[in-house]
């Protein structure tokens, strides 16, 4: 055995190691190297210095003396970079989790509101499952009103009973607020723009009724 | 790649796609690769040492960012020693500095004349950069022949594994295994130099 054989390596590494990086410094490397040198650099900081010094003897090959070699950030960068994904990892699950929330929160309480005209008393027990109001699949059809399905419960209730009958009428009643509201803005609006002494009149709801 | 010059970006293709899509490993290898050339860039901006580590840094944090926007259309050394330059030339700015004449550089200066940042090296490294090209000449003369050949053909002809194999007439395997074999022994040389030169 010489001292140019496969087994000299100059550290614990492995051979096998050194040698995919050896391949992927000239470009030639295989899928199986670049996953072997990829390891081996997260696992090994002697293989990274071994990589890092392949450069600056093929640097001093081709002349180029210029080379610092005596700057190392890598460990600083690094670092700086795994610290950076951590601190954007988590916000963005975070926000993602509350935005779903708030999508399922909404269309849920638009469905009960739009689809139920049944007051149901949602109720929890323990090992119950309540289909809630809105949540479930809307089939496509214009003709029927979705089926709610409630699981008739046994367990005494442990939340109050909210009555969704009372909160759809006052959504109704300020959805009219707000029409006749508008309404009148638009009156005055357009009788002011108007170039013909027309007056205009709006028609209360109340009064149709 | 084909015969006559070794491309300084070989293998770079491969890095940069793996570091755009997440893997810091690969980022990790570019950093090593190109840190001492960075650095020896942005010291023609500034004369401070503990200066050009930090914005050799902070180029490489801004180009990691910046790295789902490189599309390919140059190297990507090139595109780094642009972020690196623009890096020092803000560095200058924020401490109300404007760098010299002589500093100021365009981009065939920096990217493509060899050895031209030599001038502005500090003297240590100077010597230790002299030393190391004695060290590693004398290596590379000592190899068994085979080994000398493979390396020669690839490091100063710039041929591919499949051209050397040509050459040598014998498989591309061997070709890689003695190659590889030349680098380790000048590696043991150029480690034992290093170490001794920092302890």
């Amino acid at each position: 055995m010489t001292k140019y054989d496969d087994n000299t390596t100059s550290g614990s590494a492995s051979s096998a190691d050194h040698e995919s990086l050896s391949v992927l410094m000239d470009g030639e490397a295989n899928d199986l190297d670049i996953a072997r040198a990829l390891r081996g650099v997260a696992e090994s900081d002697e293989l990274r210095a071994y990589w890092r010094r392949q450069h600056v003897v093929r640097d001093l090959m081709a002349g180029q003396s210029g080379t610092a070699i005596s700057v190392d950030v890598s460990e600083a960068v690094r670092t700086a970079i795994a610290s950076e994904k951590r601190r954007y990892a988590n916000p963005i699950i975070s926000m993602a989790v509350a935005a779903s929330v708030t999508v399922a929160v909404v269309l849920g309480g638009q469905q009960a509101l739009l689809f139920n005209d049944n007051p149901i008393n949602p109720v929890t027990a323990p090992g119950e499952i309540v289909q809630v109001p809105g949540t479930g699949a809307v089939q496509a059809s214009f003709a029927e009103s979705p089926v709610l399905q409630s699981r008739p419960v046994t367990a005494r209730s442990s939340v109050p009973p909210v009555d969704l009958y009372s909160n759809r009428v006052s959504y109704n009643r300020l959805a009219d607020e707000r029409f006749e509201s508008l309404l009148k803005v638009h009156n005055t609006t357009a009788s002011a723009a108007s170039i013909t002494p027309m007056v205009s009149r709006s028609i209360d709801p109340k009064d149709s009724q | 790649m084909g015969s006559g010059t070794l491309a300084l970006s070989d293998g770079d293709d491969k890095l940069v796609k793996r570091a755009k899509k997440g893997d810091s490993r690969a980022f990790d290898l570019l950093v090593l690769k190109y840190q001492g050339r960075v650095a020896q860039l942005i010291s023609r901006y500034l004369n401070n040492a503990a200066e050009v580590e930090d914005v050799t840094q902070e180029a490489f944090i801004k180009a990691y960012r910046a790295l789902p926007n490189f599309r390919g259309d140059s190297a990507f050394y090139t595109w780094l020693y642009r972020i690196a330059a623009n890096a020092a030339k803000n560095h200058l700015v924020a401490l109300g500095r404007r760098p010299t004449s002589d500093m100021a550089l365009d981009d065939s200066e920096v990217f493509d004349v060899p050895g031209r940042l030599k001038d502005h090296q500090s003297p240590d490294e100077v010597i230790m950069g002299q030393e190391l090209e004695v060290l590693i000449s004398r290596t590379i003369e000592e190899l068994p022949v085979e080994l000398r050949a493979a390396l020669t053909l690839r490091e100063f002809e710039g041929l591919s594994y499949e051209e050397i194999a040509d050459v040598l007439e014998c498989p591309i395997g061997t070709v890689r295994s003695r190659i590889f074999r030349a680098r380790e022994a000048i590696d043991v040389k150029v480690a034992q130099r290093i170490q001794g030169n920092e302890s």
